[in-house]
């Protein structure tokens, strides 16, 4: 009870800190808001039939749910357009944090640090805060790839249920028509999921029916909808990936790019806002940030080895090691994606730390058990100071943000 | 009140909050006057090209300028040189400097305001006290930089209304109004910055209770919910954080 207390207070918080900041960001100040508005209006005021815009190549889920909001306010002006439509990101926010509080419970119980830790990672991020108060796809697939990781956690944990394969089926969908970010995701889950029904013989013919029916459903739709699947999938995108861009000249290239430039670029815009482009905090907030994160790696390496997960006291057992293994592979395949923009584009500018926010609930489930791991005995304490610390960088750099972004009068 | 915030944490807070306050007495540097951000020319600096800008001061000192320039030659590191005169043909005031450098490599378009690497180079020197609306003679030129390695500014060229003038080497070059893109800045302090962002930041943005309210109200609302959280958090049972996972 306690801790539905103190979930409610986090999602109140996040509620108000998002709707703050939706107000007091720029006009199509985040990434690549006046798109994302414009396929929004388009569809509105078309009907669908005509969608405008850079991002009009998007598959249309996020800027379907978007509608009730922009037809609210289609007679108001676009400052206050902008404010309306972004109450969808908001929300869709405030849902990505208690997912990852499900998820978290559902892999670590009641102890504090491990259940209430991912949450908090994400409600407080600057990064996420600031894309929730942003008109963006980026929020649904955030809270699809955390659906997905809440499904493959709970069954791993427990055990598939009668209801596994139907609901994986059932998030595949919005999945294929939020954003391509999600797909790495829906790969791990589905290869977990598939993985775990598949250990026990009595589930194979229920696995073998689902793949059946997913086969079917593709075949379906892209007999009746090709084009709306091929939008969905990106495929002119990896088309052209494959033919024009897989050379050995530009391999060769992307070998000797800068890492370093990228790396550096890719936490930056992971932990800090994204309006703000030319905002770099000071230096040691990512070295605190860097610092963190290789605590939590040597944690997670010591809590492997010894006898905390995998012990046969303790109520994770059986499933907690086979999820943290799905989270780290569902990180590393997001990893791959974002490689893969770095090649697309061989520029450092392509480093977008929001990419790897639909694994947000992997990533921090693996994060939060790594500081469980370094200091077991001050678990209490880390997550007070990870909260704290994390509040104090997320409010702190969106008011240096906005103090920074309205020097100079802006357009309204 | 006191189950809310107990007596020794306002305590504990108010040498913060008396900390806090000094702050926004110190002195900074804070945004006066701007030209418009829209640019359609490139100006070239070089060894004997001298561009003056008039600018209109809206503060009561001048203290730091602010223009888009970079050095797409990737020539040697020469200065840019920023003098400062109350008339066209008076003696030099103020006058600063930067070094070639320290400016983007690359084409000017590429930083011009609005763009997502948008980059002013700033030049200070001691504040210069003005009288509000009155006019000042900013003038950019780079010694020693020949011509075909010019470092390159931004400007606008557009109808004539008689409110600045843009000259090379005192002369008028187009029929059209010119105007350097700048910044200026004056001296003041924290909360004046503090104040300025402000303005900006509630100008004509949808609102009830008057604009700043909701801005104060969500604000608010923000911190209390994110301290009672934590407040929460901090009470949480003792005796967590066991060796084991549950």
């Amino acid at each position: 009870m306690r801790h539905t207390a103190i979930l409610v207070l986090l999602l109140l918080s996040t509620l108000a800190r998002s709707t703050c900041y939706s107000v007091a960001t720029l006009p199509f100040g985040g990434p690549d808001e006046k798109a994302h508005f414009e396929y929004v209006a388009s569809m509105g005021q078309t009907r669908g039939r005509e969608i405008r815009g850079g991002e009009r190549h998007q598959p249309p889920l996020y800027y379907l749910l978007a509608q009730p909001f922009y037809a609210a306010a289609e007679r108001q002006p676009t400052a206050i357009q902008l404010v309306v439509v972004r109450q969808l990101s908001i929300w869709l926010g405030v849902l990505h944090v208690l997912l990852a509080f499900l998820a978290a419970r559902r892999l670590f119980g009641n102890e504090p640090l491990l259940s209430l830790g991912p949450p908090v990672v994400i409600a407080f991020l600057p990064a996420h805060t600031a894309l929730s108060a942003a008109i963006t796809n980026d929020m649904l697939a955030n809270v699809v790839g955390a659906g997905l990781a809440l499904l493959t956690i709970s069954t791993l944990h427990g055990g598939p249920a009668k209801w596994t394969l139907p609901l994986l089926l059932g998030l595949a969908l919005p999945a294929a028509l939020a954003k391509f970010t999600v797909y790495p995701i829906l790969a791990a889950s589905a290869a977990a999921i598939a993985w775990a029904h598949w250990r026990r013989p009595a589930l194979r013919p229920w696995l073998l029916a689902a793949l059946l029916a997913l086969v079917l459903t593709a075949a379906l739709a892209l007999l009746f909808a090709a084009p709306l699947v091929a939008q969905a999938a990106q495929l002119p995108r990896l088309q052209r990936l494959v033919t024009e861009e897989l050379t050995a000249e530009r391999m060769q290239g992307f070998l000797r790019a800068p890492f370093r430039g990228y790396a550096v670029q890719m936490l930056r815009s992971f932990v800090t806002i994204y309006p703000v482009d030319s905002l770099w905090l000071p230096w040691p907030v990512y070295a605190a940030v860097a610092a963190g994160c290789a605590w939590a790696l040597w944690g997670l390496v010591r809590l492997w080895r010894g006898a905390g997960i995998g012990a046969p006291d303790h109520s994770c057992v059986p499933g907690c090691r086979a999820a943290l293994w799905y989270c780290a592979a569902a990180v590393l395949l997001q990893g791959l994606l974002a490689l893969a923009g770095f090649y697309h584009s061989q520029s450092v500018l392509a480093a977008q730390g929001r990419y790897f926010f639909p694994v947000l609930v992997p990533l921090s489930l693996l994060f939060c058990a790594g500081l469980y791991g370094a200091a077991p005995g001050y678990a209490q304490r880390t997550l007070l100071w990870l909260a704290a610390s994390l509040a104090l960088l997320d409010l702190g750099s969106q008011a240096y943000g906005f103090v920074v972004t309205y020097l100079w009068e802006r357009p309204v | 009140m006191s189950r809310i915030l107990p007596a020794s944490v306002v305590l504990g807070m108010l040498p913060a909050m008396l900390l806090a306050g000094a702050c926004l007495w110190l002195p900074v540097d804070v945004p006066a006057a701007a030209s418009r951000l829209g640019a359609n020319t490139e100006l070239g600096l070089a060894e004997g090209v001298e561009w003056t800008q008039e600018v209109r001061v809206t503060g009561e000192s001048l203290s730091r300028v602010a223009v888009i320039l970079a050095d797409p030659a990737r020539g040697p590191d020469r200065p840019v040189v920023l003098s400062v005169r109350m008339d066209p043909a008076g003696p030099v005031v103020r006058r600063a400097e930067v070094r070639t450098a320290r400016l983007y490599q690359g084409a000017v378009w590429d930083i011009a305001a609005g763009r997502r690497d948008e980059r002013w180079t700033e030049f200070s020197f001691e504040p210069l006290p003005v009288a509000p609306g009155m006019t000042v003679y900013i003038s950019l030129t780079a010694p020693g930089t020949p011509p075909e390695q010019a470092v390159r500014a931004l400007a606008n060229f557009g109808p004539r209304r008689g409110r600045a003038e843009l000259t090379q080497n005192g002369r008028q070059i187009s029929d059209l109004e010119g105007n350097l893109l700048y910044r200026t800045y004056e001296r003041g302090t924290v909360g004046g910055l503090l104040a300025v962002s402000w303005h900006n930041l509630t100008r004509g943005k949808p609102g009830f209770l008057g604009v700043g309210g909701v801005y104060l109200g969500l604000g608010a609302l923000a911190a209390v919910t994110t301290g009672l959280f934590l407040r929460a958090l901090a009470g949480l049972g003792a005796g967590h954080g066991s060796a084991s996972l549950p």
